[in-house]
C-alpha cells in the first residue's frame, strides 16, 4: 500500500512551527514503552478565547 | 510529502467544543488527517470582525466533505437544546440541494450517539444514514475511516487498525509533545492542536512500507 499524500496549509499556531516538529520528533523518537500513560484530559480551544478549567481525572 | 489541499481535501467538523468532546474532536482530527485529509472548524478561525455564521458558511462551501455529531443536541440547564450542530447540519444539506455542481458532490457523516435517537428531535432527518458512535474512540476512527475510503475511493487510506493503534500512540505521546512544545496542557489552541497532529502523521508516514 503507497502512503497518503499529507495535506497541509500554514495555520496560525502560537509557537513556532519548528518548535512543534522538534517537540514531536523527540517523542516520536523514544520507544511508547517508556511514555507514561496520559494522566489528564487535553483541552483543545480556540485561540482567542483561551480557558483554563481543571482536567477531569486529574 | 505534503501537498496544498483542495475542495476535495476538506473535511468540515461540525461538533460539541466542551471538555467532555475532546477525546473525540483529537480522534476525529487525527483520523482526517492520518487519511491524506484536511479538517476544517470554526475554532481555527481567529477574524473577530467576520460573524460566526459568515465563517461557518464559508467554511462549508470550501468543504466537500463533512462529519456532523449531532448527539449533543440536549436540554442544558437553561432548558433550552443546543442546536448549533443541527443547524450548520441543515446548512451543509442546503449547500448540497440548491448550490451549484461543485456543491452537489458534499458527502456528509452524521453521528448520534444511538442509532435512532435523532428520531425525537429532528424526525426530518428519518431515511438518512446516520451513525451511532455511543462515544467509543475506535469506533469513530473506524467510521470515519470507512466513510472518507467510500466516499473519495482513495485507495491510499490505511486500514482502521492501523489508524486505531496510532491514534493510541498518539494519545499517549501528546502530553509530552505538548510540554516539550511550551504550550499548556489543560489548553491547547486548535491550530497548534492541528499542527502537533500534522507532524505525528508526518512521522506515521515515514513507518508506512
Amino acid at each position: 500500500m503507497s502512503a497518503i499524500t499529507l495535506k497541509t496549509i500554514k495555520r496560525k499556531t502560537s509557537v513556532s512551527r519548528a518548535k512543534i516538529r522538534e517537540a514531536v520528533s523527540a517523542a516520536y523518537a523514544k520507544p511508547l514503552s517508556t511514555v507514561a500513560e496520559p494522566a489528564v484530559v487535553v483541552r483543545v480551544t480556540k485561540k482567542d478565547t483561551p480557558k483554563h478549567t481543571a482536567a477531569k481525572g486529574s | 510529502m505534503a501537498s496544498k489541499p483542495g475542495y476535495n481535501d476538506f473535511v468540515f467538523i461540525n461538533c460539541p467544543f466542551d471538555d467532555a468532546y475532546m477525546p473525540f474532536l483529537h480522534a476525529i482530527v487525527f483520523t482526517v488527517y492520518r487519511c491524506g485529509f484536511f479538517p476544517q472548524c470554526t475554532l481555527a478561525e481567529e477574524d473577530s470582525s467576520t460573524s460566526r455564521l459568515d465563517k461557518i458558511v464559508r467554511i462549508i462551501d470550501n468543504c466537500k466533505y463533512a462529519i456532523h455529531d449531532i448527539s449533543r443536541t440536549e436540554v442544558s440547564k437553561t432548558g433550552y437544546p443546543r442546536f448549533n450542530m443541527p443547524f450548520e447540519l441543515g446548512i451543509f444539506f442546503g449547500a448540497k440541494r440548491f448550490g451549484d455542481k461543485q456543491q452537489k458532490t458534499k458527502v456528509a457523516l452524521i453521528f448520534e450517539r444511538t442509532k435512532f435517537g435523532y428520531q425525537q428531535y429532528i424526525s426530518d432527518l428519518n431515511g438518512v444514514d446516520i451513525k451511532a458512535h455511543n462515544y467509543d474512540v475506535p469506533h469513530i476512527i473506524q467510521s470515519i475511516r470507512n466513510w472518507l475510503r467510500t466516499a473519495s475511493r482513495r485507495v491510499t487510506i490505511p486500514g482502521h487498525t492501523i489508524l486505531v493503534e496510532e491514534y493510541n500512540e498518539f494519545a499517549t505521546r501528546l502530553p509530552g509533545i505538548v510540554t516539550k512544545a511550551g504550550l499548556n496542557i489543560h489548553d491547547i489552541p486548535f491550530n497548534d492542536f492541528c499542527q502537533i497532529v500534522e507532524e505525528a502523521v508526518r512521522e506515521n508516514i515515514k513507518k508506512t512500507p
